[in-house]
Order: C-alpha cells, then structure tokens, then sequence
C-alpha cells in the first residue's frame, strides 16, 4: 500500500506553462531562497581554458552580487555605521571596476557571466545566532 | 561553452518553498564539469535550513507544537 | 512522549489510496478527530538537517493524498507531541472544517510573473559621473544599487493589471505577492478548470510576450488554509 517514493527530475512535471521567465529574479528577495540550476558544462581540449575562464569570472561575477545583496540588506535594517557603508559601497564600486576591466578583456558580456546562482540569506540570522554587532536580523 | 540548466525545476522548486516553508532557506547547488565528455568534477550541495523553530524542532532539540491558527474569529 | 510529524488534515477518518512512506521510512497513519483526520508519522530522529528532497516527499505525501482524499496540508517539518495531538484538532475543529470546505475538490497554481531578458531587471553595475564626485562615493554608489535593486512592478502597468484581472475571473480565489518583481500569485482552481486555466496562461503568453510567465502546479492548496498556520496573505 505504501511505497517510498524517489523522483528522478523533481519539480519537472509540475511545470503547466514556462515562457523563459527568470526564476531567479527572486534572489531580489532576501528572506527567500538560494536555489543554483543543476550545470552540466561540456567542454572540449580547443575551448577549455576560454570556458574556464568564463566559469571563474561567472563565480567571482555572482559573489560579488551576493555581497551587494547581502550589504543592501544591511544598509536596509540600519546594521551598518556610515563609515562602514562607505567602506564597503568603495569595495563594491572597485569590484565593479574590476570586473569591467575582465569582461571588457576577454570580450565577455554581462549575460555570459550568468550562473543562476542565488540569493543566500546570511545563516547566522536564519540560525538567529546571538546577538553580535551587525548579527540578527528579525 | 553550452550550459544545460534544469530550469523547469527551479521553479517548481521556488514554488514549492515559497509554499511548504515558513521562511525558510535553502542552500542548492548542483555543478558537474566535464572536459572533453569527461565528467571530471562534481560539487553537489543540497541543504535546507528552515526557520529557527522548525529546524530546532526537527532535530528534537525543543518541544514542538502545531503552529497557530490564523487569529480570527466566532470559531 | 513521541513526537509526530503532521502532513495534512484529510476528510474521513482512514487514510484511502496509495501513499509514500513517511520520514521516517514508515507508512503514514490517520489521527482521527471529528470526522476528518490528521495524517501523521513519526518525527524523523537524529538530527540530521532536512533537504530538499525532504521536502519534495512531503510534498509527493500531499499530492498522494489528494488522489483520494480533500486535503488541508500543513507545512513542512511540523510537529507536534502526540499527547497533545487530539487536543488541538478538537480545538482548531471548526476552522478545520472551514478549510476543508474551502479546498474541496480544488488545487493550487502558482504563477510568476517576471520581465524578460530583454527588460531584465538585472541591476547591472552603474557607475555614473555624478556618484564618482561625490564626497562619499561608496556611500552614493550604494544607494544607486539598492535604487536599482527595489525597481517594483509599475502599478499602472497595463499588461500586468490585464493578467490580473484575467487569472482573478478564472480563479475561485488568487493571492497576489506584487511588491518586488518577480510578481507571484497562488491560485485556487477547481480541479476540472485546471485546463482551462493553463489555456488562458498560455494565450496571456501569447498576448504579452515581454512578460515572462510561468504557472506550476497542481499543489497542495498550502495558501488558502489557515487553521494550522496562515500562510502569508492568505485570501
């Protein structure tokens, strides 16, 4: 009568209509979810090093929008000092230079560089760590 | 460099935490490089954390409690 | 005491048809009350964390249930010591009613809403003259970023107040989440509307093609039921 139950696809039947939205404009949501698609990268010994490097920059590109994620929330609940929001605003600006600096380089554009990967909401707050300077949240 | 994603079930995914959690997050990632049809390196990391209660509750670290109904009314 | 799991609320007092093992790797069983049941099994023991597949089980429990059964689910991970178990469901007896009645013979739909890559929403890097010269860049570039980060959908947008006026007249009842993009809406659909509705979504589609729009589902009707947990903005 009963039996355990292991989808292999989970989710991929309960799809009725996809035009191509982006699931992960939610990584917008901070209280949300973290939620990276299952990558299968195919490469080949001509294209490697060029795939690879697209990789790397797609992680360094999708940390740096989790820190400007994480440090707007900040910001938002008033956890930061005015000098530390000047510190890190510099740091973000810079990295932002950075980055330009390394698309423009190897010819890449931003859609390249998207990975999916989302928004992860700081554990220690989900956890409801002690209080500690810049800690809780709710 | 083609990317196959599994995009259907992000969504339904997202769909069914937005549902079936109370705040929770999840932590999921699934990479599979491959050189040449060579799978070569797989990450796979597929973690939720819930909200404090239920985490807690879950591990029987405290006593648990069906949460309450919604504040209303005659009944 | 032991502690129990609790999936659902169903009608009858015996849980009908097919349905996985619980967390525990055990069958599920009804906790009967009045006239419905909960549907409970062991809480899983050892404190391992739960993942995503665990939440995929409970929800493949639900979808089993609603084969056979009206199902009021509960959320995932909710617990509750089994000495206590008759106690609340005789105390929650009238609203449990209430939710059964509203969700029998209907599932959920979700439906999200989002802009499409060409009017991405994605906040891309802004350097301007204006924030450089600032006294306090960092502090000026930040709060360009989090202007770009809060861009909500315009509520005089004519497409999207078109789609909501559509999905409401097709649906028993929707619940819309429009602050932020992506716009979210859980419908209530009666089980024999569920192709129709997918019709209209895809028309929608159709009809407004720089609004990506995806519809997932049937679930377990988790946001129109409220005597265990409100969900958010439940209608």
């Amino acid at each position: 009568m009963t039996e355990a139950i292991r989808p292999d696809r989970e989710g991929a039947e309960k799809v009725l209509v996809g035009n191509g939205g982006d699931a992960m404009q939610d990584r917008d949501r901070a209280d949300t979810l973290a939620v990276a698609p299952d990558l299968r990268l195919q490469t080949d010994p001509d294209n490697a090093a060029d795939d690879l490097v697209k990789l790397v920059l797609a992680l360094v590109e999708t940390v740096r929008q989790l820190m400007e994620r994480q440090a707007i929330r900040r910001v938002e609940n008033g956890r930061l000092s005015d000098e530390e929001i000047e510190r890190v605003g510099l740091t973000l600006m810079r990295l932002e230079d950075r980055m330009a600096e390394l698309k423009a380089h190897f010819g890449l554009q931003q859609e390249d560089l998207s990975l999916s990967l989302g928004t992860v909401q700081d554990l220690a707050d989900v956890l409801g760590e002690e209080d500690g300077p810049g800690r809780r949240d709710r | 460099m083609p990317l196959e994603t599994g995009g259907g079930q992000d969504l339904a995914l997202s769909d069914l935490l937005d549902r079936a959690l109370d705040k929770g997050v999840v932590l999921w990632g699934e990479a599979t490089v491959s050189l040449a049809g060579v799978d070569l390196v797989y990450v796979g990391l597929k973690v939720l954390i819930g909200s404090v209660d239920a985490v807690q509750r879950m591990r029987g670290a405290a006593p648990g409690g069906l949460p309450a109904a919604e504040a209303d009314e005659t009944a | 005491m032991s502690m129990l799991h609790v999936y659902a609320i169903v009608d009858g007092d015996a849980i009908r048809g097919a349905v996985p093992l619980g967390h525990d790797g055990q069958p599920v069983a009804a906790f009967p009350a009045d006239g419905f049941a909960a549907v409970v099994g062991a809480a899983k023991s050892g404190g391992t964390m739960p993942t995503v597949e665990d939440v995929w089980h409970h929800d493949a429990i639900l979808g089993a249930l609603m084969a056979e059964h009206v199902v009021v689910p509960l959320r995932f991970g909710t617990l509750c010591d089994q000495a206590e178990l008759s106690g609340l469901l005789r105390e929650r007896r009238r609203r449990t009613w209430r939710d059964l009645d509203r969700v029998r013979g209907r599932v959920e739909l979700a439906l999200r809403l989002s802009k499409t890559v060409d009017e991405k929403l994605a906040p891309e890097p802004t350097r301007t003259a204006a924030t450089d010269a600032q006294t306090q860049p960092g502090t000026a570039y930040l709060m360009a970023r989090m202007a770009c980060h809060h861009q909500a959908p315009a509520a005089g947008d004519t497409a999207i107040r078109d789609i909501r006026d559509r999905i409401d007249r097709l649906a028993v009842a929707t619940a819309w989440d429009d602050g932020a993009w992506p716009v979210k809406a859980s419908c209530l659909i009666a089980r024999s509307a569920v192709p129709g509705f997918i019709d209209a979504a895809e028309r929608l589609v159709e009809r407004y093609p720089h609004i990506g729009m995806s519809c997932t589902g049937p679930w377990a009707p988790y946001s129109f039921v409220g005597a265990f947990g409100a969900h958010e903005g439940t209608p």
